[in-house]
């Protein structure tokens, strides 16, 4: 459900920005982190077509002293800016 | 004197075999004859006693190898008598402790998962109603404080939210269209999330709720006001125990490019908010090793509202070619 919802916050972000990463906390003893990068991306790269971005969302929580994760993913449509172009660069 | 006697069934007579069967029959008499004293213990005026069954089975074991039979039913001791009550009560003192702590950790365990249960499937009833919304147009009744117009029916203030899903509470995705209403409500000193579900019967059944408007700054019209939500008989209880639960409404991107915001009213008439989050805030401190706890949801909502054209606007894209 944590993980859920997170991924819903991240997603609803509008413009996302690609490639970013972000990271939080739940409480003292849980948190994520999050990636967002490209996924497939058109042939022709420029602002306004659409690439997909892939969201790696890490859940983390402590249990018995140790670190556990879980790994989700979630893919967004997202329209190419300039700003893709200049971070990400034609391909 | 009054003497104990203990009869044993005929059908263990019927019984022949080894000395091993004749000891366990032994011990069950044994056994019978502590019942006997624990109930007639008050009556006890002679330590030697003879059983009936004893000399029974003496008569039994007569032709068997086993001859210790007969001088193990000799007669029991007041001493041993007693030590077989004790033992026995220490076993099923022993016995009841551990049946009852047996059953009190299945309850609590039970408990826990049945409120797990409950708190993920809230969270999952939340998201679906959200996600599965539908903007339906309707047009609000003439005669009432405001100018009969089109709006895209959607609700959304900080503690109210009203709109259509498609998404029922009895029939999940596959059921009717639902006017679904959801109300924070205070109770004994906390908070709760109550949600109404009607079957949407058109249009007008959406005019009706809305009562009039009042000016907001920035908001050309004003902002629509609907009829309260009322708590019914047949309301449920989504989510209770609360400390706060808030709504907030993401708008769309605007033609400006300006980026999105988070409104705590939603305040257009034409679309849909880009996304719902209700945060919520349990009464209890997250203690993720015992049990589950509300957590906000944030979903985002696909369904677009599409603006019929215009005469004018199908005349220019069959020009262009891109109506037929």
């Amino acid at each position: 459900m944590l993980a859920r919802s997170t991924m819903s916050e991240i997603w609803v972000q509008d413009p996302l920005q690609v490639p970013s990463q972000t990271s939080g906390r739940y409480d003292d003893l849980s948190g994520w982190e999050a990636a967002v990068e490209p996924f497939e991306m058109p042939v022709v790269f420029r602002p306004g077509g659409v690439m997909i971005a892939r969201i790696r969302l890490n859940v983390w929580w402590l249990a018995d002293g140790r670190k556990k994760t879980q790994l989700f993913n979630g893919f967004k449509r997202v329209l190419i800016t300039p700003f893709h172009v200049q971070e990400i660069g034609p391909q | 004197m009054s003497a104990i006697r203990v009869c044993v069934s005929k059908s263990r007579e019927q019984f022949t075999g080894g000395s091993a069967f004749l000891r366990s029959v032994t011990c069950i008499d044994r056994f019978i004859v502590g019942l006997t004293v624990i109930l007639r213990v008050m009556d006890i005026k002679t330590l030697d006693w003879r059983i009936n069954s004893c000399e029974r089975l003496n008569h039994m074991s007569r032709g068997s190898k086993s001859s210790r039979v007969s001088s193990s039913c000799a007669g029991m001791t007041l001493i041993e008598v007693l030590v077989a009550v004790g033992l026995m009560s220490m076993l099923t003192v022993g016995l009841l402790t551990s049946l009852q702590i047996g059953a009190t950790s299945w309850s609590t365990t039970n408990d826990v998962l049945v409120l797990d249960r409950r708190v993920a499937n809230a969270n999952m009833l939340l998201r679906s109603l959200v996600a599965s919304i539908v903007p339906i147009n309707t047009r609000t009744l003439p005669g009432s404080e405001i100018p009969s117009y089109e709006i895209s029916f959607f609700q959304g203030e900080s503690h109210s939210m009203r709109f259509v899903s498609s998404h029922s509470i009895s029939f999940g995705s596959r059921g009717k269209l639902q006017l679904t209403e959801l109300q924070v409500d205070p109770h004994q000193g906390t908070l709760r999330l109550l949600l109404n579900q009607f079957d949407y019967q058109g249009p007008h059944m959406l005019s009706q709720l809305v009562m009039g408007r009042v000016p907001v700054e920035g908001v050309p019209g004003g902002r629509l006001v609907f009829r309260p939500i009322m708590p019914l008989s047949t309301t449920l209880i989504a989510i209770d125990q609360l400390v706060s639960c808030t709504f907030s409404y993401l708008s769309r991107r605007q033609p400006n490019n300006e980026p999105p915001t988070w409104a705590r009213i939603w305040n257009e008439r034409d679309t849909l908010p880009a996304a719902v989050r209700i945060e919520l805030k349990p009464l209890t401190e997250p203690d993720y090793q015992s049990r589950a706890l509300p957590i906000s949801v944030t979903t985002p909502i696909f369904a677009q509202h599409v603006k019929e054209l215009s005469e004018l606007e199908i005349y220019i894209l069959r020009k262009a070619g891109r109506l037929p």
